[in-house]
């Protein structure tokens, strides 16, 4: 039996926080948010230039949508894009949580330096990594000096190299945030149930499939969710490095989107490209919660 | 029940006070006069400035506010919200979002056609800046397609400047082997444009110079026109005229290239000399028409209107704005201007238009008039120049082939004006 005893009613209803509390931020949302939103999706439904006057179109630029290779195309670089970095990131965020989990001087130096490039704005780290992929760049002159000339080339020029060093960049800023959620995840396991494997005879591999991964449920779904949810809504990096470039290799759909709200005034057609978007993310999300939730147990 | 009080001295002397206050306030307002509100792309800032410095000491009553973006469509955005400026960036032709057809379609441009300097807008470039017959924009600067070359490279490579296509492949089979032919920015869309529109230019519109207006009576296509151009550019790609990182290169990498001296050629804009000569001040460069045909004779330069001076219809101080583009228009104001943004004066462009730098191979097709209006300028929406830009993209990648390039350009200029 339970050790916890409720308090007693007079204290419990002095601790509930009124339900108004509530409303002001509520409205807020609604207002600034939700109304929005709703507002512009219905624009979708007609020929809005941007400008002017317009009229209803129904489904139109939906089905507009669905026969445009180049949203189809914008579309696949997009799930293509945050599948590899929501994969890459987590590899490469685990191992480093693991590699710097235990509290050591040498640790509490590599963590900030690792969640360092996350503080940075996308469009700079995306300028940044454009010298890095430049002919002249870092990259080809590191190749050189490691007499590796065969592999130089334009990085960001080709459409089989362009969109794979896009997704190392995004992979690079925001790798530290993911470590960072699962060195939480692994400092809420308790030692013992490490210990207590061990003494059993259990190696590591086997603690780490059958303790900490289990138990790192609750950070794999966060780490899944959001480098998942941010892929799909990539645009400042790609829009500074590529500009969806070379011809639309690596145009993203939030690319898509601004291209043509922007650069052809065709807002109708750009907000049909949004909802479809939206639809995709909420989708995705659900999913993923649903599946990972499955997973999580209590540490 | 609440009392009803008189009024006593104190409250009516505060109440005579804060109207006095009120009305000097509007006194003030009054006597710092209007203020217009400029919007324009930032490489226009230099010109623009020095023409607002003159503007205001003429007109110590109005000031003009100006802001600049690297993003030109954010103008048509602050049409949308109703919070354009009263003198927005406007340009030529149909197609750009920020178009004079475009927006002047909308009713969002006010009718400049009663203005004096309306009368003088070069009759080869009038329809670049109206929309049913009424002038909406001032081209107050003309631009021209042409190709760099840098001396000490060409003399180093022990050739002559091009003056035929044949040359040019001839030039890039020699040259190749100890310097980068002819600089290209091929990572970026807008560089495709130049020696694309060029080689057009001197193929589909040297043979048929109203291949514009054939073009919009579906008497001819970018199918039936462009295929010589396409196929040159990439007769150009395999002669090796670009280097082999083109494809990584910024225009500004390739500006540096051949202001460097580590490329011989370079195809652009007139815009883009003071940025070659900043890069390389002691640098000798020369201008001539990129030789886009292998017939000297029918060798053409593109030539057009640059972004011009429009008034939003939506703008209160339409007179002051007026007068700001009249005082513009004024030929010395003009050609200071010129001068400060790089281009060509609107008011020489008919006569003789000083062109800067060494560019006297250019001078001569400007006044023997062997020019060709700037491509995009008739195109009719403005789908067709991305689709353009990407297309050559996907072209020198291998992604798609000349045949299904001009089908979507035709397919997108078949979508009309929108």
């Amino acid at each position: 039996m339970s050790g916890l005893v409720p308090p007693p009613a007079g204290i419990r209803r002095a601790l509930q926080v009124p339900w108004w509390f509530v409303a002001v931020p509520l409205g807020l949302y609604v207002a600034v948010v939700i109304y929005p939103s709703l507002a512009g999706a219905l624009y979708a439904f007609t020929d809005w230039s941007g400008i002017g006057a317009f009229r209803w179109i129904g489904l139109a630029n939906f089905r507009a949508v669905m026969i445009d290779d180049e949203a189809t195309s914008s579309l696949g670089n997009t799930v293509v894009l945050a599948l590899s970095t929501t994969l890459i990131q987590n590899l490469v965020g685990l191992s480093l949580a693991l590699a710097l989990n235990r509290r050591t001087r040498l640790n509490s130096v590599l963590r900030p330096l690792f969640l360092a490039p996350a503080l940075l704005a996308p469009v700079v780290v995306g300028v940044i990594w454009q010298y890095v992929y430049a002919p002249e760049g870092a990259l080809n002159a590191i190749l050189s000096l490691l007499h590796l000339d065969g592999l130089r080339r334009p990085w960001l020029g080709l459409a089989d190299t362009a969109i794979w060093s896009v997704a190392i960049t995004v992979v690079w800023q925001f790798v530290g945030i993911t470590m960072v959620i699962y060195i939480a995840g692994l400092q809420a396991i308790a030692p013992e149930l490490h210990e207590a494997a061990a003494i059993d005879g259990s190696g590591a591999l086997r603690r780490f499939r059958d303790i900490t991964l289990p138990l790192l449920a609750p950070a794999i779904t966060v780490n899944v969710l959001l480098p998942f949810i941010g892929g799909l809504k990539l645009f400042d990096q790609i829009l500074v490095m590529t500009a969806g470039g070379p011809g639309y290799a690596t145009q993203t759909v939030a690319l898509m989107i601004y291209r043509q709200a922007f650069t052809f005034g065709a807002f109708a057609y750009s907000t049909a490209l949004a909802v479809v978007l939206t639809v995709l993310v909420a989708v995705a999300a659900m999913i993923q919660l649903a599946v990972l939730r499955r997973r999580e147990m209590p540490a | 029940m609440r009392e009803r009080h008189n009024p006593s001295w104190r409250q009516v002397l505060g109440a005579t006070v804060f109207a006095m206050a009120a009305i000097g306030s509007a006194g003030a307002a009054r006597a710092q006069g209007t203020t217009l509100t400029l919007m324009f792309l930032g490489s226009y800032q230099a010109a623009n400035e020095q023409a607002i410095a003159g503007f205001q000491k003429e007109n110590p009553d109005i000031a003009v506010k100006a802001s600049y973006t690297a993003e030109p469509q954010s103008i048509r955005a602050l049409f949308t919200t109703g919070n354009a400026p009263d003198i927005p960036m406007v340009y030529p032709g149909d197609g750009s979002a920020i178009a004079v057809k475009q927006l002047a379609r909308a009713g969002l441009l006010e009718d400049l056609s009663g203005e004096a300097w309306a009368k003088s807008v070069s009759p080869s470039f009038i329809q670049s800046v109206t929309f049913q017959d009424k002038v909406y924009v001032l081209p107050t600067g003309y631009s021209y397609i042409t190709m760099y070359a840098n001396d000490e490279v060409m003399k180093s490579v022990g050739a002559a400047v091009p003056r035929n296509f044949a040359d040019l492949l001839a030039f890039c089979d020699k040259a190749k082997a100890t310097t980068i032919p002819m600089a290209f920015g091929l990572k970026e869309q807008l560089p495709v444009l130049f020696p694309g529109y060029a080689l057009a230019a001197s193929t589909a519109f040297a043979d048929n110079a109203r291949f514009a207006e054939d073009q919009a009576a579906g008497k001819a296509s970018f199918s039936t026109g462009y295929r010589a151009s396409m196929e040159m550019y990439l007769q150009m790609r395999d002669h090796g005229c670009f280097s082999k990182d083109a494809s990584g290169n910024s225009n500004d990498d390739a500006l540096r290239q051949v202001a460097g001296g580590k490329a011989a050629l370079y195809v652009g804009v007139i815009n883009y000399l003071p940025l070659i000569m900043k890069y390389n001040p002691d640098a000798r460069i020369i201008q001539v028409p990129f030789p886009g045909n292998a017939d000297v004779a029918k060798v053409r330069l593109p030539l057009g209107p640059t972004p011009g001076y429009g008034i939003s219809a939506q703008s209160k101080n339409k007179a002051a704005a007026k007068k700001f583009i009249a005082y513009l228009q004024r030929p010395e104001v003009n050609r200071a201007w010129a001068t400060a943004a790089a281009q060509l004066a609107g008011a020489d462009i008919d006569a003789a238009p000083q062109t800067p730098g060494n560019s006297e191979a250019i001078r001569e097709f400007l006044v023997a008039k062997r020019t060709v209006l700037y491509l995009d300028r008739a195109w009719p929406n403005a789908r067709i120049q991305p689709v353009y830009m990407a297309g050559v993209q996907q072209l020198f990648a291998g992604q798609t082939t000349i045949d299904a390039l001009l089908k979507r350009l035709d397919d997108t200029y078949a979508l009309g004006a929108q």
